[in-house]
Formats: C-alpha cells, structure tokens, sequence
C-alpha cells in the first residue's frame, strides 16, 4: 500500500515537473530572425519539412500575441482551437515517428552482434521517456492549451532529433563486420 | 531565394524564372498562386511554355516544382502577422472586392490547389490553419472598416 502511494505521489510529481517546465518562458526558446520589420522563422533550406522550423511554428506565442492585438474574442476562440488541433496533431506525428524508429530499432538489433547493454538500456530509457513526455504533451494542450506546452515540445523535438544518431551509432560494430 | 536543384539546367531555368517572372509578382502567396497555376490539374505536372523555349520540359518543371516548395514553405512557416500582410497584399492585387474574394476564399477554400505535391499532412494542415486564421483577421478588419468607416 505504501509502495503505491509513493508511486502515485512520483508520478504526481512528474506530471506537474513537466507541466511547469512547459509553462516556464524562455526568451531563447522564441528566437525567430528579424528580418525588415516582420518576423520569420529561420528555415533550413535542405530539409523541406524542417521539423523544428515547424514545432516553433506551431506552438508560436508570436503568433497569439498578433492574434489578441486584434482584440476579438471570436478570433481568439478560433486560434486556440485551430492550434489546438494542430499541436495534438503535431504531438501524434512526433509519436508515430518515435514508435517507428524504435519499432525500426528492435527489428535491427535482432540482426546486431555487438550490442552494447548499456546504450540499449539508456536508448530503451529516452524511447520510453518521450512516449511519456509526448503523452502529458498532450494533456497539457488540453488543460492549458495549444501553446502551453511549448518549451516541452522543443525538448521532445531535441531528443527526437537525436534518436537515428543514437540508432546509428549503436549498430557502428555491426557495420564493421 | 536559394533553391536544391540538382541539375544544372533547372537551375538557370530556376533563376531565370525568378529574374523574369517571380521578382515582378507582388507578394509571396501571389506567386504561390501562380506557380500553381503553371500546374496541371489532372497530371499534377508542371508547364511553362516561355522557359520550355530556352530550357527543357524537364529542368522547367524541376524549377518551377522547387520554386512552388519553396515558397509553400516559406509561407507555412512564416508568422501569421506576415501571412495576413501576404494575404491583404493579395487581396488588393485581385480585380475583386475584398468582401467578394474574402466570402469565395472562405466558403470555396480554393487556396487548396496552392499546395504542392507530396508535401507533408502535418506541413499542409498547418499551412491551411494558418490561412483560415489570416482569412478571419482580414474579415473581422473589413466588418470593422464596414461598421466604423
């Protein structure tokens, strides 16, 4: 019973950890390029859907401090519900990617002859840990909307950005075969 | 504008396209719109019978087909202030009154065929929001401009 208690009081803490970390601004984490008066986002020029170029799209406060500048509450219920839809949309893709590569991971290691226990242990970790991360990402929206959890998604999307490195790297010996 | 082309035709195609066409439209979502007029409905592909001229087929639609994602691109991700300015440059470049364009725009939704090919759902359901939203700031400013001229 105790044991129990003390988990449910973990991940109390946990869930409210990353709803605060989600809600702490950081002005870096807005960086955007000036550029002749309007703001645009820097974009990568290889990739076209360059994925951080579009996580700071979406959960952009830019772009809902424009939207209340024009003072209509009309317009501001659209946003929200507009972003809303786009950012549990964007949070299902993230999702998806990560179930793949780590659906991807498994296939390969089964294949692999020198795995390193550790580096599966801590990739296992960082696949578990974003399934979760993108899971209160999700809730987060919908407690306190489409850009509350802006600072959580540029973390998922660092960690996500990093998952094929990680995957590369731990099959490095078996490409030396 | 710079652009990925991987052939050396399409990328004098590109720049002349740029240079002669593109550099004269006013305003991005403009060229968007042209650039996918260029495009054919049914085969998806792209013509341009000037460029055809003095490049080939190919390195035409290669060029216009890069220049299209690009500026697809640029404007999902750009800022919806920056939309809404392209979107009111738009407007007032257009032979229909604003109430008219407005109305078809949000009812007909024809900016669909602005989207380029294999683009990803996750880019297009962006960029259509993003427009929805521009298409009602400039709605909400015409029927405040109506009520208070």
């Amino acid at each position: 019973m105790l044991i129990l208690v003390l988990c449910i009081i973990a991940a109390v803490a946990l869930v409210l950890a990353l709803v605060a970390f989600s809600r702490s601004r950081n002005a870096t984490d807005w960086a955007s390029v000036s550029q002749g008066g309007s703001t645009v986002r820097q974009l990568s020029r290889s990739s076209f859907a360059n994925a951080s170029a579009i996580q700071e799209a979406i959960f952009s406060r830019e772009d809902w401090e424009f939207i209340k500048r024009e003072g209509c509450p009309a317009l501001e219920e659209l946003f929200v519900s507009e972003r809303k839809a786009v950012a549990c949309y964007w949070l299902t893709v993230i999702s998806s990617r990560i179930s793949a590569i780590r659906h991807n991971h498994l296939k390969n290691s089964r294949l692999a002859h020198n795995l390193s226990p550790g580096q599966e242990l801590r990739l296992l970790g960082r696949f578990l840990y974003l399934s979760l991360v993108c899971r209160v990402g999700l809730l987060v929206i919908q407690l306190g909307g489409p850009l509350a959890p802006a600072n959580l998604t540029a973390h998922i999307q660092r960690i996500a950005d990093g998952l094929p490195v990680a995957r590369e790297n731990s099959f490095a010996p078996l490409r030396e075969n | 504008m710079s652009s990925t082309l991987l052939h050396a035709d399409a990328r004098k195609a590109y720049d002349d396209l740029w240079q002669r066409t593109l550099a004269k439209i006013n305003g991005d979502l403009n060229r968007l719109i042209y650039l996918a007029s260029t495009r054919d409905y049914n085969s998806g592909r792209y013509h341009h019978a000037g460029l055809e001229t003095h490049f080939g087929a190919d390195a035409v639609r290669e060029a216009l087909e890069t220049a299209h994602r690009e500026l697809f691109e640029k404007l999902t991700l750009c800022s919806l202030e920056e939309l809404v300015i392209q979107l009111a440059l738009y407007v007032q470049c257009s032979r229909e009154t604003p109430e008219e364009l407005l109305k078809t725009w949000r009812t007909l939704q024809p900016y669909r065929v602005a989207i380029p090919l294999d683009v990803e759902p996750l880019t297009v359901h962006l960029f259509l929001s993003n427009l929805k939203l521009a298409l009602e700031v400039l709605q909400q400013r015409q029927s405040r401009l109506q009520d208070h001229p």
